[in-house]
């Protein structure tokens, strides 16, 4: 099955570290090596804005804060090379209309974002960021082997932390919500996986996968799954992939009203290594993907190489599209699944000419972002 | 003022270091070559009033042991890579042909200067030219693949010396700052000779580490003098 590349945008910055399309919006945040974030339409792919001046490093990871209820703001979480975790807020009163669409939309700048908050704490690097699937809770890690879960008020301006997690030996390099429940999975240069939930007032270490034999650098959920289920995927220095299932909570949710005191081991969560994913990179894997739409894994890292898996049964997977050099010499760094909003032109006259519902997986693009500075965007595409 | 790590190093002559010679022949350094070994008196006088091992774990955070996962963090700052090695386009895919051997890998960072000693990677035998790889692979097709690896194993004077990431550290970014992208670049210390040997590989292959590093101003100065005495 190929893959195509349908854009590709040039950043004009030495390295891009991580990507992040918002959840709702036709938004794509960039984190980069020159110490500011860049936000593009997904419609267009020209750039609206760039937020800058107030990291003093690279900026490492972005993550935007779902829209739920009334909280109708754009806001995105930035961690940085300099031990902070910047909170911006896009500027409703000066933003008007979608960006893009008046289609002269060439130059960066038309959005008006405000800088509204530093969370301070960590003692260095701080490696990732991630928002929870509510937008209540927001969770950074970093080179001081901590996790900081934060909560947000209402005008995100005040961040409270309600825990400092240290049971990591060595620097987190990457954490992430499980996209139903308020369990959090980090990753760390320690080679393991930690689980954390709150039990009664506090966070907790509920789970650990050791595995993996060197960094894991990268975790992402399954989205997919039904309610109490959790999987994830995860991504190593190892050179391997591989997906992780949760043994059933069936026994633990029953009780999850008794106070923890009373429950004999009231929380914590067996993972089971399900697959490894077929072996294709040489060198380390710096990110991997979960669709939410296709269930489909896409994995990059130092080799240049990216690769689309598909599950064909349960824990069974087989690689449907590979790319090489698919940033040209460089090292790959990230790798995110997006809806797609700009309908390329000839698979959308195929789509307007069928007038039929567009498969989920014809639905999506892998966004890639490299060591050359370049933003790439991907389509799997299909044999008719 | 605290003693260097190793007071009494061995050193090869300059003469003795393997180069290109004119008709392309290569001629080995071999360690009955050692001329010399450095008496401690000889080096007090050679260093500012702070060593250079002080400035270096201030900075990096030593652990107890002498060398904790906190010593290196670093990375290719932007800064850094501006130079030959940002060329990406094709017209590089091309110049990428015109090969680079061992001899051009060991010229370019054999010349770097120990942190400690007023001498090179090369006279003091860190660097050895029979311990630089370099590895291109075929695809399935037979055509040699754009990405090449570049293996540097380095000897530490003694097997506890605290100075190796940060050597490595060097040694990486000189060549980051030298090769075109496509070369992966894996820094090791050489088997059996430093006691912290996964550690220390660890860190100098930790993109995210090497990447961090090389945005501190005060490693960056460090390293700059290091690179100093480069050709």
């Amino acid at each position: 099955m190929p893959i195509k590349q349908v854009h590709s945008i040039p950043a004009h910055v030495d390295r891009i570290w991580n990507l992040a399309p918002h959840p709702t919006l036709p938004l794509l945040a960039a984190a980069t090596s020159d110490k500011s974030a860049q936000i593009y339409s997904l419609n267009t792919y020209f750039p609206v804005a760039q937020l800058d001046g107030n990291h003093k490093r690279s900026i490492r990871s972005v993550s935007w804060k779902p829209k739920s209820g009334s909280n109708s703001e754009v806001v995105l979480a930035t961690a940085s090379f300099d031990g902070s975790v910047g909170i911006w807020i896009r500027d409703s009163e000066r933003y008007t209309q979608e960006v893009g669409s008046t289609g002269d939309s060439g130059s960066i700048g038309l959005e008006e974002w405000e800088f509204v908050a530093s969370l301070e704490g960590h003692e260095n690097e701080v490696k990732c960021v991630d928002w929870s699937c509510e937008g209540t809770h927001l969770a950074s890690c970093s080179r001081d082997k901590s996790v900081w879960i934060w909560e947000a008020d209402e005008d995100n301006e005040e961040f409270e932390c309600l825990a400092v997690l240290q049971d990591h030996t060595q620097d987190v390099k990457h954490v992430a919500w499980h996209p139903k429940e308020g369990l959090l999975a980090s990753a760390s240069y320690d080679d393991t996986i930690r689980l954390w939930r709150e039990d009664d007032d506090d966070w907790v270490c509920s789970g650990e996968i050791i595995g993996h034999r060197s960094t894991v650098w990268c975790i992402d959920f399954d989205k997919t799954t039904s309610e109490g289920e959790a999987r994830l995927v995860s991504c190593s220095a190892d050179e391997t992939v591989r997906v992780w299932s949760r043994e059933s909570m069936s026994s633990n949710t029953a009780h999850r009203d008794i106070p923890s005191t009373f429950r004999s081991d009231p929380i914590s969560e067996n993972w089971q290594q399900e697959a490894i994913l077929p072996q294709r990179h040489s060198g380390p894997i710096y990110a991997v993907s979960w669709s939410g739409r296709s269930g489909r894994i896409a994995s990059v890292g130092a080799d240049g190489l990216l690769v689309v898996y598909q599950e064909v049964k349960r824990g069974e997977w087989v690689v449907i599209a590979e790319e090489e050099d698919a940033h040209s010499v460089f090292e790959i760094n990230t790798a995110v699944w997006s809806r797609k909003w700009k309908s390329t032109a000839s698979h959308g006259q195929e789509g307007d000419a069928e007038k039929g519902e567009p498969k989920p997986e014809e639905e999506e693009i892998i966004i890639t972002g490299g060591d050359d500075g370049n933003i790439n965007i991907w389509e799997v595409t299909f044999q008719k | 003022m605290s003693e260097p790590i190793n007071a009494n190093p061995k050193v090869l002559s300059l003469e003795d270091l393997p180069t290109r010679s004119p008709a392309g022949e290569e001629i080995f350094g071999d360690s009955s070559s050692i001329k010399a070994t450095f008496p401690h008196s000889a080096l007090d006088g050679a260093f500012p009033t702070m060593s250079l091992y002080e400035s270096y774990s201030s900075l990096l955070l030593l652990g107890e042991d002498g060398l904790s996962d906190d010593d290196i963090e670093a990375k290719v700052a932007p800064e850094l890579s501006s130079g030959e090695s940002d060329v990406g386009d094709d017209q590089s895919d091309i110049d990428e042909l015109e090969p680079i051997d061992e001899q051009e890998i060991y010229d370019l960072i054999s010349t770097i200067s120990d942190p400690e000693h007023p001498l090179t990677l090369g006279q003091l035998a860190v660097v050895n030219k029979p311990d630089i790889h370099i590895v291109s692979s075929k695809d399935a097709n037979g055509r040699r693949q754009k990405i090449s690896r570049v293996i540097v194993e380095i000897t530490p004077t003694i097997t506890h010396c605290s100075l190796a990431t940060l050597i490595g550290l060097g040694i990486r970014v000189r060549l980051e700052r030298c090769l075109p992208p496509r070369f992966r670049i894996e820094i090791r210390v050489k088997q059996g000779t430093h006691q912290s040997e996964s550690q220390v590989n660890k860190q100098l292959n930790d993109k995210e580490r090497v990447a961090a590093a090389c945005e501190n101003q005060q490693l960056l100065g460090v390293l700059s003098g290091m690179l100093a005495t480069c050709k």
